[in-house]
């Protein structure tokens, strides 16, 4: 084709992609008047936080997530292919935009930062949810590097914010090693991937492999390896053991808001990167997928993929047997996706809820629950791959339900972390310490608080009547579904094991006597910082009368995930 | 004594008036009581429906059959009895506030547990009811004892309950419905299902700990630090029952299971034995109380375990009449408690003097314990005897013994916790001397003993009378409690009649001899004890064991905490990097382990000699760079293995990527050059065994490292782009230096946008420069970004080689600046 076809088809795709990428667009927008502001005179009076606001509170307006409910999401492609537009995006990007807002909140409530560096924290955790929304959309190998990429570099800069702590600095430079080492090793599995299988369009690799007579004559030693080191990435960002080595130490050394952001903003943009990346190569594209691109490639690939690789799954093209089946190498491609995130998933599980055990630092164990969290939370893709590897023919509406549990509990994770890392932060600047033993006998002077967080660690057990029971159970319910018993047996002992730390604390703020030198600290929920609280703590508590709404907006997004 | 003017008058600040709401606080649980008593006399069944989350298929759903309303009728109506009782206990108590809105909810909760017919709507009354009960053991916080036993009943039973909650949601994926009327109905696709032996097992795990069975007992004599008006409600008549209860809900699907049968039995049989002997050896008159009641669950257990008519009806019955005379004597107690201001009972003896209508319901619940007739207690201990008797094999002699055993325990223990505190003598009963209390010489008189107020002495006596109703009514007590209840745990509608009498025969025989039992373990209680204690098998299953392992368990999950903690998670970053380093080469290897290839590597080996030579420079400087003691001589290594490689790249045809890497290794050599400079004195800090480590980690990385070049150049791409572009670059770009075409003809766009970003990037710098910031105050992004350009460069450079053909991609160069 010619210059000019290309331009023209370039100018159609862009016109009709950028109408969905609006919430995005607008973001980007912000971002700009934001520094703008700063450099104009008569302008740099206007508070940047209210504009910040104003900015996502815009973007999530356009971003609807409850179009979810009305079930008028149409899935598709857009940017010549390299996002996709579907409810999972819907869902993901109303819940990283509606964080934000919350979190720019949180930064005024508890006076994070100074009045010359407002500007900063906004366009960074602008910058950040730009990212991670592109995380969520992500249809292309290098798309996915580029939005890892843009969510860490601001999430760095913000572990960095207390710039005279030590402590703050150090944080900020283990997390960029760690970032650009993982980096710097998933872009090296990529380009592996992408050399073999000639291109980086998921749906397209995915046909390349699915496709019998071509599948035989890919090199497969290279495709283990690229999708090894695209899973050290993955693992990265979701602080899955052995890469979450960065996650205590920056939590500890970063504000406890920024800990707040890195621990449910990043989680939840890790995890529906890993959906994008297994649940989409696992399952066929099918033909919910409107292809808004002319590209030759991509067309008839969509339509007839049925297909295969996620990453670590590669490792099967190795069998020989699998030839001989007609759905190609699905079947034993997904087999190992499961092992596999099953694997990763009961390590970081139990590791995460045995290393919180002995923390004595707040936000050192909200890390490592953090990491149990994460654990928990990749549980339900392994069985939303084994329930699409069991189901014969045809591909059940079941596993879409699996994954929507993994939404479902990434939404009420907003609420409970956020609540706890607010708190934390609340704390810290009334009593000046995060260390645990300094809460002592805290519900004395300010019970409102303290019930809060003990409602808030609570329902991070899973106990009910707390929302977070509402998450576990249908976590558990999908791996009853999968008929994956034993990861069942393994989240049931972890939740048993992470009784005792969370209890730990409660117990220390509401038994405990207070230490003498503490002076009167004293906590009103009719506080700016008790009203937030109270506001975020109250869905934990009331979500269990009316989840149906949560659960259906979550099943109608990954719908057409599987179908 | 019990005198209501004491009440009225409400004199001094301990004891001050109650509040209105306060002393009308029975009529909740009396309203629930009518409605269920309503519900129970017209025989009707109930089935209440909310649609609660339909998208999971949770729906709020509740069934009101025969089982549930018996035990409505015992939650809500020992709840009248307890919060008459709990306004005099705790009075002018500063929290009881909050006693009371827990209790409350413990009691919606377990009228939930016992009504729900949703499995979810049960697990969460049933974790609700952990949770009440953990809020109330621990609700005299000032105590670590009350603390920690709080924390105990919590782990345990709320364990407990997540184990059941993967069964139910098994038994409910076998059954494909959520709700239990279904579910039972199911009972063939359940029995045929392999998953049936890991749901039973979970299911009972669950039963087992809420219901104190053995070996999970130990925390309910431990939770006997609660408040007594607590340990009354919860931990004797009602929330221990919940596992009883859920056992007999789930009777008719899994009866016949012979795993389910079989774990049942023995685990009950083993509970009635051990909880009632050690029961007789206690001194604590709660404590006495606690282990009773763990054998009265175990009995429970046996006979649902059983499941026969009779063995069912034995259960039904005694589970009525446990509920009623061991709440009496646990408000006994409590009040006892309150008046004399100990519990040991070798301090309370003659008591009858101060408390005579206390008196009069402990001996009314004792004799329904030791099954005297006409109590109802009677009735249930013939229809035990009946069913055990009428069964076939060891079972009968085996049951029987168990049976006979935790009855005659029953009987001492009345003795003890009724009938000693009232009318025994000092020294009574037998007590092993050098356990003697060392206060005991200072023993309140009866005389001494407080007054206590009506609120305290009415609950104990009515519910004392309402056991010899019991006996009395037999077919009062049929007819609308057993018979209700045995339907629906039989599954099928099933009358029962039920008299006092059943003439001479064997159980009345056994009965007599029970009571005699009994009565010699009280006389003799030192004796037993001495007997009991005889090579400590017994308090090492009723004590020591299951509580050392508990405690074990605890211990070493914090040493494992502590453990993995310090060795892994340091706080130094290299540490973290070998262990991240190790375990993605151990990965790497593992995957080709898995399945070698080695046949493509051979021909790698295809070698000319020159090209041997910067192979063999490198692993030259490789050996100067980890051998050298001097910081410069080993960087200065490090760029001769970059320059060598460089020249690698020239010698197989890659000359622009040889300037990259030129330029790359270059400005790496002068930033090393520049730190080093400000690094302390070089120093052999590590160990050698440490140096061990470090080179092995490295090997294997570098190792791993290898495999992967090797791999990733041994593969056979069916490469689409470089043909293109070998065939077109003379033809439709006119040049012949292919990638200065591919940059700035085919790839145009692209170096157009990377052009742009370089702009962006050096105005940065430039306003950067110009900002003129201090040293220390260079942000941390800067540092951020440098360290990633390296790495990802590094990264890439690595991989270049593979796709020589392929554009090296100008952003290495843009990122180098």
């Amino acid at each position: 084709m010619n210059l000019l076809e290309l331009f023209t088809d370039l100018l159609g795709n862009t016109e009709s992609s950028l109408r969905l990428f609006l919430p995005e667009l607008i973001l980007c927008g912000t971002i700009l008047v934001l520094l703008a502001l700063r450099i104009f005179s008569g302008l740099d009076k206007i508070p940047s936080w209210i504009v910040a606001l104003a900015g996502s509170g815009l973007a999530l307006y356009y971003a609807a997530p409850w179009v979810l409910l009305e079930g008028t999401v149409k899935s598709q492609e857009i940017f010549t292919g390299m996002l996709l537009y579907d409810g999972v995006t819907v869902f993901f990007r109303g819940l990283l935009l509606f964080f934000a807002i919350l979190f720019i909140l949180l930064t005024r409530v508890t006076e994070l930062v100074q009045s010359e560096d407002d500007a900063d924290i906004a366009t960074l955790v602008l910058g950040a949810t730009l990212g991670m929304c592109l995380m969520a959309s992500a249809n292309h190998l290098l798309m996915i590097f580029m939005a890892v990429e843009m969510a860490s570099v601001p999430s760095y800069v913000m572990a960095g914010m207390l710039k005279s702590r030590r402590r703050s600095s150090e944080a900020a430079l283990k997390y960029s090693v760690y970032g650009a080492g993982t980096a710097g090793v998933m872009l090296y599995g990529i380009s592996l991937i992408a050399g073999v299988v000639g291109s980086c369009h998921l749906p397209t690799i995915a046909a390349s492999l699915a496709d019998p007579s071509l599948a035989s004559q890919l090199p497969t030693m290279p495709l283990v390896l690229g999708g090894l080191m695209l899973a050290v990435g993955l693992a990265f960002k979701l602080s899955a053991v052995p890469f979450h080595f960065w996650c205590p130490d920056v939590f500890e050394g970063a504000p406890a808001e920024v800990g707040g952001f890195l621990s449910v903003a990043s989680k939840a943009a890790a995890m529906a990167l890993l959906v994008r990346v297994a649940v989409g190569f696992a399952a066929p594209a099918g033909g919910g997928v409107d292809v808004a691109s002319s590209e030759p490639i991509v067309a008839p690939v969509v339509a007839t993929a049925a297909f295969a690789s996620q990453v670590e799954g590669a490792v099967t093209l190795t069998a020989a047997d699998t030839a001989a089946e007609p759905d190609g190498l699905l079947g034993s491609v997904r087999y190992f996706i499961v092992v596999l995130i099953a694997l990763v998933s009961a390590i970081t599980c139990t590791f995460g809820n045995l290393a919180a055990y002995g923390q004595t630092n707040i936000k050192r164990l909200l890390a490592y629950s953090t990491i149990a969290h994460a654990g928990y939370m990749m549980m339900p893709v392994a069985a939303a791959i084994h329930i699409l590897g069991e189901a014969a023919a045809g591909y059940s509406a079941a596993a879409g339900d699996a994954v929507a549990s993994v939404l479902l509990y990434t939404a009420i994770y907003l609420f409970m972390n956020l609540g706890a890392f607010a708190i934390v932060a609340i704390l810290r600047n009334n009593v000046g310490s995060e260390e645990i033993r300094d809460y002592a006998g805290l519900v004395q002077t300010s019970p409102g608080l303290v019930i809060c967080f003990a409602l808030i660690l609570f329902s991070l057990i899973g106990l009910p009547p707390l929302a977070g029971f509402v998450g576990k159970y249908a976590i558990f319910y999908a791996l009853v579904e999968g008929n994956l018993i034993s990861l069942l047996i393994v989240g049931g002992l972890n939740t048993a094991v992470s009784l005792f730390f969370y209890l730990r604390v409660i117990k220390v703020m509401t038994i405990d006597p207070p230490p003498e030198d503490r002076g009167p600290v004293s906590l009103s929920l009719i506080s700016l910082p008790g009203i937030y609280v109270t506001l975020i703590t109250a869905p934990v508590l009331l979500l269990i009368i009316q989840w149906d709404g949560l659960v259906r907006m979550a099943q109608a997004a990954c719908r057409a995930l599987v179908q | 004594m019990d005198d209501s003017t004491t009440d009225d008058t409400g004199r001094g600040n301990d004891r001050p008036r109650l509040g209105v709401a306060e002393s009308l606080l029975a009529t909740i649980p009396l309203i629930a009581f009518l409605v269920a008593a309503y519900l129970t006399v017209t025989g009707r069944t109930l089935r209440l429906v909310w649609s609660w989350v339909p998208s999971l298929q949770v729906e709020a759903s509740f069934q009101l059959d025969g089982l549930s309303l018996l035990f409505c009728l015992l939650i809500s109506g020992i709840g009248v009895m307890i919060f008459v009782y709990a306004p005099g206990y705790f009075r002018g108590h500063r929290d009881r506030w909050r006693l009371y809105t827990w209790l409350l909810l413990f009691m919606a909760a377990m009228l939930g547990l016992v009504t729900a017919d949703n499995v979810i709507m049960l697990f969460v009354c049933w974790e609700l009811t952990s949770l009440t009960s953990y809020l109330l053991i621990g609700f005299k916080h000032e105590s670590e004892k009350a603390r920690a036993a709080a924390l105990q009943a919590l782990l345990i039973t709320g364990a407990g309950g997540l184990c059941l909650l993967a069964g139910l949601l098994l038994l409910s994926r076998i059954a494909e419905s959520q709700e239990l009327s279904t579910i039972l109905g199911a009972a063939d696709a359940l029995k045929q299902s392999p998953l049936i032996t890991p749901a039973i097992i979970l299911i009972l795990l669950g039963a087992f700990t809420k219901s104190a069975q053995f070996p999970f007992h130990f925390w309910l004599p431990n939770a006997m630090e609660a408040p007594t008006p607590v340990s009354a409600y919860l931990h004797s008549a009602t929330m221990v029952k919940a596992g009883v209860y859920l056992v007999a809900r789930l009777s008719p699907a899994l009866t016949g299971v012979p795993l389910w049968d079989n774990l049942i039995v023995a685990a009950g049989g083993v509970t009635a034995v051990v909880g009632g002997a050690y029961a007789v050896r206690q001194y604590d008159l709660k404590r006495i109380l606690a282990f009773s009641t763990i054998s009265a669950l175990g009995c429970l257990m046996l006979l649902l375990g059983l499941g026969t008519k009779l063995a069912i009806e034995g259960a039904m019955l005694f589970l009525l009449s446990h509920a009623l005379y061991k709440a009496t004597l646990f408000l006994v107690a409590g009040a006892v408690d309150l008046g004399t201001g100990t519990r040991d009972i070798r301090r309370l003896y003659g008591l009858f003097a101060s408390y005579p209508l206390l008196a009069a319901a402990a001996i009314l619940a004792a004799c329904s314990k030791s099954g005297l007739p006409p109590f109802g207690g009677f009735l249930a201990k013939e229809v035990v005897y009946e069913a055990t008797t009428t069964l076939s094999g060891w079972a009968t002699w085996a049951t029987t013994i168990v049976a006979l055993l935790a009855n005659a325990c029953f009987v001492a223990v009345g003795g003890l916790a009724a009938v000693h505190p009232f009318f025994g003598k000092p020294g009574e009963p037998s007590v092993v001397p050098h356990e003697s209390p060392p206060g005991s010489s200072q023993l309140p008189a009866g005389g001494a003993a407080r007054l206590l107020g009506w609120r305290l002495v009415f609950p104990p006596v009515v519910l004392g009378l309402l056991g010899i109703v019991l006996g009395v009514l037999p077919s009062v007590t049929a007819l609308y409690f057993i018979s209700p209840a045995m339907s629906a745990v039989m599954g099928q509608d099933i009358g029962v009649k039920l008299s006092l009498w059943h003439g001479f025969n064997l159980p009345l025989l056994l009965s007599v001899l029970t009571v005699a039992a009994g009565v010699g373990i009280y006389v003799q209680r030192r004796r037993f004890v001495a007997w009991v204690d005889a090579g400590g098998i017994l308090r090492y299953a009723a004590e020591g064991g299951p509580q050392a392992a508990y405690r074990g368990s605890l211990a070493l999950l914090k040493f494992t905490a502590t453990w993995q903690t310090r060795i892994l998670q340091n706080g130094r970053l290299r540490l973290y990097l070998i262990t991240v380093l190790a375990s993605f080469a151990g990965l790497v290897i593992a995957a080709f382990l898995y399945r070698v290839e080695y046949t493509q590597f051979g021909k790698l080996l295809n070698l000319r000699l020159y090209e041997l030579v910067f192979p063999v420079l490198i692993l030259a400087a490789l050996a100067m760079a980890v051998t050298s003691t001097s910081r410069l001589a080993a960087v200065c290594a490090l760029g001769v293995i970059g320059f060598a490689l460089a020249m690698l790249f020239v010698l197989f045809g890659a000359p622009d990527l040889a300037m990259t890497q030129l330029a790359i290794e270059t400005l790496t050599v002068i930033l090393f050059v520049f730190v080093i400079y400000r690094l302390p004195r070089f120093a052999t800090l590590s160990s050698r065994g440490v140096r061990i480590r470090d080179a092995v980690v490295s090997l294997a990385v570098g190792g791993m490292m290898t495999v992967i070049v090797l791999a990733a150049t041994s593969a056979h791409a069916p490469s689409r782009v470089s043909q293109f572009f070998v065939d077109n670059s003379l033809a439709i770009a006119k040049g012949r230096n292919m990638v200065n075409v591919i940059l700035v003809d085919f790839r145009g766009v692209d170096t157009l946008g990377e052009i742009t970003v370089i702009a962006v990037a050096a105005l940065g710098i430039f306003s950067l420069m110009r900002l003129r910031l201090e040293p220390s105050q260079v942000p941390a992004e800067a540092a951020a970004d440098r360290t990633e350009t390296t790495l990802a460069a590094n990264g890439e450079d690595a991989s270049s080689p593979s796709e020589q053909a392929a554009p090296d991609k100008p952003s290495a160069t843009g990122r180098g600046e």
